[in-house]
């Protein structure tokens, strides 16, 4: 990915503005790695995923449109190609006195999204956005309330099933300054079209009378949070319950006509989470502790749908998002069926030079079975502005059988040494190393990433790197996984061009996380805004 | 005036109670003239697809004759061979039908009766969505009948198959007929939730195709009661259980719209 920036002259007191983000894949077979069996290596060779968002503003409007170009695209299904182009998104907004009129394709949420989020994350081709208007209505200066109605965006269609709901919220100033409150709720509501209801009962109605629940047009949820923060702490807190909902669950058995069992049917059960985060800051020390429970937490457009199609909440991670490869090579997406989850961060840095960091992370489900553990540690030591070492060690306990759904793999146990180090030659010229192991008896085995990283600020970068199975247990042979990376930066594009050779794993994005299959080949980039 | 805002909010979206939809218990169901094939895309390395597979077989308890299952062994690296197998499944007409079909997001996967379901970008459908889609599908009454007929040669293993296709009624577009061979009941390992059978029973294997993997085409326009042949001869393989095969022969549209019109089987 890359970008560019040209302000366009302003006329007649409106302005355009806008971006391009564009990326063209090639594909090469590489059987030795898992890189093949999709149209994508067989025969298409190449695809490319394009976004041009357009912005107008005048005469009090904002009006917005975007042309997404999608030719061969493996973002929608790593195992599948996807083509098409037309109108992401367009959008009219106007502010008229107190009322806030949106229309078209709106991103949006409710509190912290837990039973509306209208989003967008483009690696994973998510576009949640709501089709629909919102209305907001400023009350006083501090208190705010909405509505929306609409139907939840696929691809260059919608959802059939309409959202519609609302919130209230406010902030008050405690007359001493001694504390701040800023309390909301939320509601939003589901119904289901005829089509889906109409299949939904078709299915139920085929299954045995012991497995036969009844079903709804309409879920509602609504949820309730404040944040109040009091000197050097900040408490967010928020809860919300959902009626019962028609769902899948892939995981609870089922009865049979010819008297077996299997695992998955249709549920009809009511949701709830409680999500709270406390935090301090000050005097160089940061302390935030995160709980968070969720059941039944699901919210979709319809049953049907699967992995992350069609969700109408999002529900937050409860573990530390790693930037490092080997750290971040297993990552955890919440688990809407159902989890409890307590995160500790704790940051101190006694002087400028100096900072420590520590996370911990601690996952089960609702029977209090382990899903995830994680311990991580950072020490940052900089050198005046010449260079800067940084180093930890993280240790993971990662349920592979949940987490990617892989039943019967054992734990993934891993213990991971790293360090960063940032030499800066002058102002313009920094050499960066990246040093990492990956010890683990799971999985594909253990792990040694090395990473270097040369930059001649702001406009080039070149970066080499080699992900390395130094004990391998899927493969014969220890199998080398290079990246070659050049970032070309002219005032606001930005180019990329890199050869890539990536593992099968886990990509999060957003706190979203899908399995990705290994990726052998090229890739271009460019974006550009302006 | 916020306490009242905040009630109207909740009691515009909660005050109406629902008229919830009645859902009448089906039962196992009388054999009518439609029937309805599903395609489903496994692999015997995929652990998920054998509850897939459970679902299929529970579905033919409840339709019987009506409805046709065949699982194609094409799923990418879940349809590898593990190291205890005998036999490798794929087929390279496997894999052009999951190309011809479309690959899903995830597995279990099939496609029923090869009919978009509305307002569903794919044909390839998870596990939640078939009972719904076979129950409206099975309601539907056929436009053509296949009379289907085979003769086997045991000592040569030749197999001949004669399809006459004779629409019910006037049809003006283009069709076409897709037979199929399948096995039931082959032995072999399978990787399941509960770890490795190595005597699972893989049911309703897909074998070969007797026509081109997007059917041979019979015409672009049918007159109603006006036969549309179709002959074709196949030699067996000596690894395949004649006694255990089916011819699976089916009309169907072709282009954007796919949908099987009639399907009928046939035992060696």
């Amino acid at each position: 990915m890359g970008s560019a920036t040209l302000g366009l002259a302003q006329e007649n007191g409106g302005s355009l503005s806008g971006s391009l983000q564009a990326q063209a894949k090639f594909f090469q077979t590489d059987t030795l790695i898992g890189a093949f069996g999709t149209p994508q290596y067989d025969h298409e060779l190449y695809g490319a995923d394009s976004w041009l968002d357009l912005n107008y503003n005048n005469w009090g409007f904002d009006f917005g449109i975007r042309f997404d170009v999608f030719n061969n695209s493996n973002l929608l299904n790593p195992q599948s190609s996807y083509t098409d182009q037309g109108i992401g998104r367009w959008y009219v907004h106007k502010k008229v006195d107190k009322l806030d009129i949106s229309g078209g394709y709106l991103y949006d949420q409710v509190g912290s999204g837990i039973i509306f989020r209208a989003y967008q994350e483009r690696p994973l081709l998510i576009d949640n956005a709501l089709y629909g208007v919102r209305l907001a209505y400023d009350i006083n200066p501090d208190w705010q309330i909405k509505g929306f109605t609409g139907k939840q965006k696929r691809q260059f269609d919608t959802y059939d099933a309409i959202i519609k709901g609302g919130s209230i919220e406010g902030f008050y100033a405690d007359t001493t300054g001694r504390f701040t409150i800023a309390p909301g709720f939320g509601a939003v509501a589901r119904t289901f079209d005829d089509e889906t209801v109409s299949q939904v009962v078709s299915a139920i109605s085929t299954y045995t009378p012991v497995d036969s629940i009844g079903a709804n047009y309409n879920t509602y949820s609504f949820t309730l949070y404040n944040t109040l923060t009091m000197g050097n702490f900040s408490w967010y807190v928020e809860g919300a319950f959902k009626s019962a909902e028609t769902m899948f669950n892939p995981f609870i058995e089922k009865s049979n006509w010819n008297g077996t069992t299997s695992r998955g049917k249709l549920i009809n059960q009511a949701g709830n989470i409680i999500y709270t985060s406390l935090s301090y800051a000050g005097n160089g020390l940061g302390i935030t502790i995160e709980g968070k429970r969720n059941e039944n937490m699901g919210y979709r457009t319809t049953p049907f749908a699967t992995l992350n199609e069609g969700t109408i909440n999002f529900l937050p991670p409860m573990s530390r998002i790693n930037t490092y490869r080997l750290t971040a090579r297993y990552a955890v997406a919440a688990q809407e069926l159902g989890e409890q989850a307590v995160q500790l961060d704790v940051s101190y840095a006694p002087s400028r030079k100096l900072r420590f960091n520590a996370n911990l992370s601690v996952i089960d489900d609702l029977d209090g079975n382990k899903l995830y553990r994680e311990l991580f540690t950072e020490v940052t030591y900089k050198y005046k502005r010449k260079w800067q070492l940084t180093g930890g060690l993280q240790l993971q306990n990662y349920n592979q059988e949940v987490y990617e759904g892989k039943p019967g793999v054992p734990f993934v146990n891993t213990v991971t040494p790293y360090a960063e180090y940032l030499y800066k030659f002058d102002r313009r010229r920094s050499l960066r190393f990246e040093g990492q192991y990956m010890n683990t008896k799971q999985d594909f085995g253990s792990w040694l990433f090395g990473l270097a990283e040369f930059s001649i600020a702001p406009t080039w970068t070149f970066t080499i790197s080699d992900m390395y199975n130094v004990d391998p247990k899927k493969t014969e042979k220890a199998i080398h996984y290079p990246r070659f990376d050049i970032y070309y930066t002219h005032k606001a594009n930005r180019f990329s061009l890199s050869y890539v050779k990536q593992v099968e794993g886990v990509v999060c994005s957003g706190g979203v996380c899908r399995l990705e299959p290994a990726f052998s080949g090229v890739q271009f980039g460019v974006s550009s805004t302006f | 005036m916020r306490l009242y805002l905040l009630i109207v909010l909740v009691f515009s979206l909660a005050a109406c109670e629902e008229n919830a939809p009645d859902i009448p218990p089906l039962g196992p169901q009388e054999v009518g003239e439609r029937r309805i094939l599903i395609e489903e895309f496994t692999g015997v390395r995929c652990p998920n697809c054998p509850d897939g597979s459970a679902e299929i077989e529970n579905l033919v308890a409840l339709y019987g004759d009506a409805l046709v299952p065949i699982s194609i062994h094409s799923s990418g690296n879940f349809a590898i061979p593990l190291p205890d197998s005998k036999y490798d499944f794929r087929t390279e007409t496997g894999d052009q039908l999951l190309d011809f079909l479309g690959q899903p997001r995830g597995y279990p996967a099939a496609v029923v009766n090869r009919t978009l379901p509305e307002g569903e970008p794919s044909l390839q459908q998870g596990q939640a969505a078939w009972a719904g889609l076979i129950e409206r599908a099975v309601a539907e009454e056929p436009i053509v009948a296949i009379n289907l007929s085979i003769d086997f040669d045991e000592a040569v293993r030749e197999l001949s198959v004669t399809a006459r296709v004779v629409p019910s009624q006037t049809i003006d577009e283009s069709l076409r007929l897709s037979v199929m061979l399948v096995e039931d009941h082959v032995v072999d390992p399978q990787i399941t939730q509960d770890g490795i059978i190595d005597e699972y029973d893989h049911r309703h294997v897909f074998r070969a195709m007797l026509t081109n993997t997007e059917g041979n085409p019979l015409g672009d326009s049918f007159s109603a009661g006006k036969t549309v042949p179709f002959d074709e001869s196949f030699s067996l393989p000596d690894a395949w259980v004649a006694a255990n095969c089916e011819v699976v022969a089916f009309v169907h549209k072709v282009g954007e719209n796919k949908d099987i019109l009639q399907v009928t089987t046939a035992h060696l």
